[in-house]
């Protein structure tokens, strides 16, 4: 049993293999089975290659979508045109040259009773443990009058890819003076601050190429996350031109005219040129389809090994799921990842699971050199649910502090290079 | 909120040593162990903890230097722009797992 527990031990594995900057011992040698991984964003691909490098002897295969994976976080950056799509896009070939089995032929279904994955080709595979980490749907009947093709005129960008590039393009024609609408879900939804980095970098890039135009966020509640900090900064930053209307001032959306590029409110109508339309948003149908959200629309799992509370041996991590009071960031799904590996590693030992500390960051930039954070520390508590710590976590500090928002608009960058290199990086 | 956890890592190899002899369903093992933790860190830090642009690189670090700054962190007495936030349930055994498993990570790039 090779199992880091204690920091003799700790040294005796990494020592051994002093050179490598990797964790070159595996930690459950005695480890064996099949896990399948559906989904290869933020948490599957995170969950799949740390497997692979805490216990070779479990063979895992990856279910993707497409033979690359265009990530959402820094996709405010393609859509401000300080990034392009080719830098926030990866392939899974590092993850196939460690032995991740990376299918691209997604999953279709789910039979927890018979541990088997039904493929789109049709093939079955079956398994000791599923990770499940498929992100999102939008909820398109819960907007009123539309359907999913309303996102060809007015697009959601909340999955990364070709959405982007519209949303991009059509910012980018925009009439002089025109304006963008920004309509957010009510909570929960992916990436809580993800619209207001959003406003951010489209007003950045706005008012260097159309300095009259305007933003306008539309929103389906009253607080955002960080918002003190981003009001702050659009203010010194883009003075007058980023609006925010709370759900309280417009009493939700009543109408959406596609065409006329209008969208009425209770309490209100609202014109632009642009508008950015972010449905509410539920677990990915193959998660409510085999019957992973119960009678909700999100998964519950064990926050010590993120094992359903609806199906055994599936595990469900990311955005899908409910994980106490981690946010559905990239970075919670990639941590639920790493950490969900870990824990299949000592079930599949016949171990028991640990206690880990979980973290999360989140850093958004309001301009190239101005960053912001929101950061927390999760542990699950005796009743397994992964909560908050006291005295940890929370925003920047407010107030002004230029060299601050410089060092922290540095650390997005280096964040966004560490994640995406331990995740898909050669 | 430190004082009451200091214990923990006393029980870890008792608590690792129950968990494993009842290896049962139910059985959790106490303690933090450095390998979870540093999963969280290498989010930022770098695969391995070999560091990402302006993100310090920890692997090979000496481990009391990487002790003193997370013991700087947590106490308040060193500025940081986040890690403050991060460090504030860590115990001194958790600072002393996590820099002793970065520090034994191989030598820092010259």
């Amino acid at each position: 049993m090779t199992r880091d527990l204690t920091r003799r031990q700790a040294i005796g594995i990494t020592g051994a293999a002093l050179g490598s900057p990797f964790l070159a011992a595996p930690l459950y040698a005695q480890s064996s089975g099949h896990v399948v991984v559906i989904g290869g964003g933020f948490g599957g691909a995170s969950a799949a290659r740390t497997l692979r490098r805490v216990a070779p002897g479990i063979s895992v295969t990856l279910l993707v979508d497409a033979a690359e994976f265009t990530t959402c976080p820094f996709s405010n950056l393609v859509i401000g045109g300080l990034r392009d799509i080719s830098d926030i896009r990866f392939s899974y070939d590092a993850l196939r040259s460690e032995g991740v089995d990376v299918r691209v032929d997604p999953a279709t279904a789910l039979d927890p009773a018979a541990r088997e994955v039904v493929l789109q080709s049709g093939d079955r595979l079956s398994y000791d443990r599923a990770i499940v980490s498929p992100g999102i749907d939008f909820r398109w009947d819960a907007l009123p009058g539309v359907s999913a093709d309303v996102a060809e005129t007015l697009p959601h960008a909340w999955k990364a890819g070709a959405q982007t590039l519209l949303l991009r393009d059509q910012i980018q024609a925009m009439p002089e003076g025109g304006t963008v609408i920004i309509a957010p879900p009510d909570n929960p939804f992916r990436c809580p601050p993800g619209p207001y980095e959003r406003a951010s970098l489209i007003a950045h890039y706005l008012s260097q190429h159309n300095p009259t135009a305007k933003v306008l966020i539309v929103d389906g509640k009253d607080k955002f996350s960080k918002q003190g900090l981003f009001m702050a900064g659009w203010q010194a930053l883009y003075p007058g031109m980023i609006s925010f209307i709370p759900f309280a001032e417009h009493g939700g959306l009543k109408e959406i005219d596609a065409g006329a590029k209008r969208i009425d409110t209770y309490f209100e109508s609202f014109s632009a040129d642009v508008i950015n339309l972010i449905p509410p948003q539920s677990a990915a149908s193959i998660a409510l389809e085999a019957g992973l959200t119960g009678t909700g629309m999100w998964c519950e799992i064990d926050g010590l090994t993120f094992e359903s509370r609806e199906a055994e041996n599936v595990h469900v991590i990311g955005d899908a799921a409910i994980v106490g009071d981690m946010p559905k960031s990239g970075f919670s799904a990639a941590t639920q990842g790493k950490v969900c590996a870990h824990a299949i590693a000592t079930l599949l030992a016949g171990n028991a699971p640990e206690r880990g500390y979980l973290m999360n960051t989140c850093y958004s930039l309001v301009a190239p050199d101005y960053g912001i954070s929101v950061a927390g520390v999760y542990q699950s508590d005796d009743d397994n649910r992964l909560s908050s710590l006291p005295g940890t976590g929370g925003t920047s500090e407010a107030g002004d502090h230029p060299q601050l928002r410089r060092d922290e608009a540095d650390y997005a960058r280096g964040w966004y290079a560490s994640i995406t290199q331990e995740l898909f990086g050669a | 909120m430190i004082d009451h956890r200091r214990n923990r890592f006393v029980c870890m190899a008792l608590g690792a040593g129950l968990a494993l002899a009842t290896g049962g369903s139910g059985a959790v093992a106490e303690g933090v162990p450095s390998t979870i933790t540093a999963e969280s860190c290498t989010t930022c830090h770098g695969p391995g903890g070999i560091g990402s642009g302006a993100i310090p690189r920890l692997a090979g670090e000496p481990a009391a230097d990487l002790s003193a700054a997370l013991t700087g962190f947590r106490d308040g007495t060193r500025e940081s722009t986040i890690m403050s936030r991060l460090t504030g349930p860590l115990t001194d055994e958790d600072i002393a797992g996590i820099a002793d498993y970065f520090s034994s990570l191989g030598a820092p790039a010259q």
